[in-house]
């Protein structure tokens, strides 16, 4: 039942409830026991973890358990929030009697913008260094075959032939997956739908008319399309990060605190989450230990991520 | 410089050494393979060095093996 204090106003519980349902429907993978953490119910709801908005939503949650409309559970170690066959049914009754509060842009809706928006600012900037790339291709390719036939020495002064098109070849391949990745978020990246979750299963309709072996290449080479974040750094940094903050996150520690526990400077630490930073395997051990998890199981997180690319 | 000797580090430069042998490289052959120095690499093994995460991917996928696996084997 709400009341009407101001308080209410400012985050009903049934708006809570139905973040709670929204975070679970969103997250699109299986899992036991099910439920969302109290930061995946932050996001749903735009609220800074810190903020006495976030302590609003917390005291909520507590209430949502204590009338049967939400249980909590431990997984992981970590406590989620799940949706109970009441708390459906009090959704559906607000839902028909037109009493939901109409929930904040979702994540995955936010994901999908901001990389749409990105895409749409740096596309011809993308276009401009394939461009450039090809030209320098070329221009080596002129002098290589002018060396070849003794008109003029090779200008690739201290590196080897083979080198010069190892690197043309790396520094080409960046520039064109850019572009595609670009062009995949800018026009080809559907707008997700909120009933559902907006995973990428890296397949598309016409797929179906290769065979297992050329279908399996075409999902691999659309690997990280969404992630926008791998533009302009390391693949591996970038999936670090993300699973150091995702596992900070589900233990709800702000950066400081777990900067705090590592020893380590606050912006050291963010720059590490930001995927800017490659740490070393000391740097590496302080945070598993404050995080008190072993180092392997911070790098199967980071493995995962790599499968399933999903955006941080 | 190679000074820091953590265990840590010195476990881990023995699971890559173990790894690198159960697959029948030579040092030099694999160090080149993955494009680093074979010094570097033969310090890296005896724990001499305190890699990056970028370096312990590197030589995992050289070794064909997940870093996951490299630290699980070497018990951190």
């Amino acid at each position: 039942m709400m009341s009407n204090t101001p308080v209410d106003d400012v985050v009903p519980a049934v708006l809570v409830l139905a973040a709670v349902d929204r975070a679970e429907r969103h997250r699109g993978i299986k899992v036991d026991p099910p439920g969302v953490p109290v930061w995946g119910v932050f996001g749903h709801l735009d609220v800074a973890a810190r903020s006495r908005r976030a302590r609003l939503v917390r005291a909520r949650l507590d209430e949502l358990v204590d009338t049967g409309s939400l249980e909590h559970l431990r997984r992981h170690g970590t406590t989620v929030w799940a949706v109970t066959r009441a708390g459906r049914r009090r959704l559906s009754r607000a839902r028909r009697a037109g009493r939901l509060p109409v929930l904040p842009e979702s994540p995955q809706h936010r994901a999908w913008r901001e990389a749409r928006e990105l895409a749409g600012e740096r596309i011809d900037g993308f276009r401009l260094d394939v461009l450039e790339e090809l030209e320098h291709a070329r221009e080596l390719l002129d002098a290589h075959i002018a060396a070849a036939e003794g008109r003029v020495a090779p200008e690739v002064a201290g590196e080897s032939v083979s080198d010069s098109w190892f690197e043309v070849a790396e520094r080409l391949q960046h520039a064109c997956r850019r572009l595609g990745s670009a062009s995949y978020c800018l026009s080809e990246w559907r707008e997700p739908d909120d009933a559902r979750a907006d995973v990428d299963d890296r397949s598309e309709p016409r797929d179906m008319v290769f065979d297992r072996k050329q279908r399996d290449r075409r999902f691999a080479r659309r690997q990280g399309r969404r992630n926008t974040g791998l533009w302009d750094r390391d693949a591996e940094l970038v999936f670090l990060g993300q699973a150091i903050r995702e596992m900070r996150e589900e233990q709800d520690i702000s950066l400081a605190e777990l900067a705090g526990k590592a020893g380590i400077r606050e912006h050291r630490l963010a720059r590490v989450e930001a995927g800017s930073l490659d740490p070393d395997y000391d740097l590496l051990v302080k945070l598993t230990r404050a995080l008190n998890v072993e180092s392997h199981v911070l790098m199967n997180r980071v493995e995962a991520l790599e499968q399933t690319d999903r955006p941080g | 410089m190679p000074a820091k000797k953590s265990a840590g580090v010195q476990a881990l430069g023995e699971a890559i050494r173990s790894a690198r042998t159960e697959r029948g490289y030579a040092q030099e052959t694999f160090a080149a393979r993955v494009g680093l120095d074979r010094s570097y690499f033969g310090a890296v093994e005896r724990g001499e060095f305190n890699i990056t995460i970028d370096t312990l991917t590197t030589i995992a996928d050289g070794l064909d093996i997940r870093a996951s696996t490299l630290l699980r084997r070497a018990g951190l």
